[in-house]
């Protein structure tokens, strides 16, 4: 057995072992242009959700912020304001993609999902709240300076990446794992009817107003889809594991990203919810993969050709 | 854990006395968060009879998030949902505007899931309705300024809903929803069946 030096060494070894940069780089990339994404899809309707002149009242909002009502909306209240705000915040977005004052860029994406979510908790999403979660990982995190535009502009794309703590890596992956798990735990839990355990889920899914395609096809296929609920449940367990284990991680993309690109197929608008969780794939990265990725293209477009 | 060993090197050995406190700070946070998700993992229970942990709830606010992943946890009833303004005018008459502020626009066709979940909970979120009474009292406030300054008779936000039939139903007869008409004003805010 281990001495008592040993464990207490664990998390040190754990959270800042070393690994290559440009897993957070990815990470970075991934989450800016998914949370750009995000804020050009509620540009258009930024005054109904936001200003004061609104739908949703700002008083209200304040009132019901607990423990604390904490929103850069709370002094950006007209209309004018609210778009200057959006506009700074896609600035800061592009910064963080393009990889300069990163810090400060994660930090205010940080506070742009704190204040649009406490501004307007109606409207909030799934999505949203998987954005505001990395978006804090990313602010603790190694910025991934090796993919960046000062990097490219010093000629850095040469250099070797550096190796960096492995910390916000490690959170990142808990979390994917925490969103799947818990998401399967709270369905089966749920008291009756539960049509997640009797199987019924993806008939009435897609009888619901979030189907592209709802209509009286959906009674022919009863058995499949009651295979379906099931397969999707058991999908959603393994995902995180798969994605965790160096062999099977690939697995664990593909299944990830067929079960969000089928969401995003036969449900309507919500395309950025799977973005945004195929976004958090990319903290599963290794370092061989920067290699194996291109040369696994290369050899493809050499076989076609 | 992390299956990465083969590329880690160890952490750098004499480290400056301040980063040795970053560090451990850092490290501290981790393990506290990373505590704090694996515990998430289990569903969050229903709060209502406890009161909530001012410190905790200060730490979901600012840097976990809730950590409430109840996605597709239940399916929506609705398969359509139509709120609108209905306003009377002063020969009896009856004119539909948009609900949506500002400018009394259309609900949005093809639905946008956040309009459809923020009327949605305007409309079914008991715990908070001070939303929906403060909507409907601009909505009061705005109407006039539609009509030259004074309302000529009495409005409503009319909500035509299409419900989700139960299975069984609709395998035995083919019909799948069942239309129902609710109208709210701010005298009704919990609405008057049709």
């Amino acid at each position: 057995m281990p001495p008592l030096a040993a464990w207490l060494r664990f998390p040190a070894r754990l959270f800042f072992r070393q690994v290559d940069e440009r897993i957070y780089a990815a990470v970075r990339m991934g989450f800016a242009a998914v949370a750009l994404l995000n804020l050009l899809f509620l540009w258009p309707d930024r005054q109904v959700f936001f200003s004061d002149t609104g739908l949703i009242d700002a008083d209200v909002a304040q009132a019901h912020g607990y423990p604390a009502y904490f929103s850069i909306f709370a002094f950006a209240r007209s209309a004018q304001a609210v778009s200057c705000y959006l506009l700074a915040t896609a600035a800061a977005l592009v910064l963080l993609l393009v990889g300069v004052a990163t810090r400060l860029a994660a930090f205010w994406a940080l506070v742009w999902q704190l204040s649009y979510i406490a501004r307007a908790p109606l409207v909030t999403t799934g999505w949203d709240m998987v954005l505001h979660v990395f978006a804090l990982l990313l602010v603790v995190s190694p910025p991934g300076h090796c993919w960046s535009l000062p990097a490219l502009l010093r000629g850095g794309g040469k250099a070797r990446p550096a190796q960096v703590s492995a910390h916000g890596l490690v959170l990142m992956r808990l979390q994917v794992l925490v969103i799947y798990w818990q998401a399967v735990l709270t369905r089966l839990t749920k008291p009756e009817p539960n049509f997640w355990n009797n199987g019924d889920f993806m008939s009435y899914f897609l009888l619901s107003h979030h189907a592209r395609w709802p209509g009286p096809w959906v009674l022919e296929f009863g058995p499949l889809l009651t295979l379906a609920t099931y397969t999707t449940q058991l999908a959603e367990l393994a995902i995180p594991v798969l994605l965790w284990v160096r062999k099977t991680r690939w697995w664990g993309a593909l299944l990830g990203c067929s079960l969000h690109a089928g969401i995003s197929v036969f449900t309507r608008d919500i395309e950025v919810f799977s973005l945004a969780m195929m976004m958090t794939y990319l903290a599963f990265l290794r370092a061989e993969d920067f290699h194996a990725i291109p040369d696994r293209v290369r050899r493809w477009f050499a076989r076609r050709a | 854990m992390s299956g990465d060993d083969a590329a880690e090197t160890p952490p750098a050995g004499a480290l400056p006395v301040m980063r040795k406190v970053g560090a451990a700070l850092l490290l501290a946070f981790c393990c506290w968060h990373a505590v704090f998700l694996l515990a998430s993992i289990a569903p969050p229970k229903n709060a209502a009879n406890g009161k909530p942990n001012t410190a905790l709830a200060l730490y979901k606010l600012f840097v976990s998030g809730p950590q409430q992943w109840n996605l597709f946890e239940s399916i929506p009833d609705h398969h359509w949902l139509d709120p609108r303004i209905v306003v009377e005018d002063s020969r009896g008459g009856r004119t539909t505007v948009g609900c949506v502020l500002p400018g009394f626009t259309a609900y949005p066709r093809p639905e946008k899931a956040r309009y459809y979940n923020l009327f949605f909970r305007l409309l079914t979120n008991a715990e908070r309705p001070s939303f929906f009474a403060a909507y409907l009292r601009r909505v009061e406030a705005g109407l006039p300024a539609r009509h030259d300054g004074a309302l000529p008779g009495r409005w409503e936000l009319v909500v035509d809903v299409e419900w989700t039939r139960t299975l069984v139903h609709s395998r035995r007869d083919g019909g799948l929803y069942v239309p129902a008409t609710r109208s709210f004003d701010v005298a009704n805010p919990r609405g008057i069946v049709r």
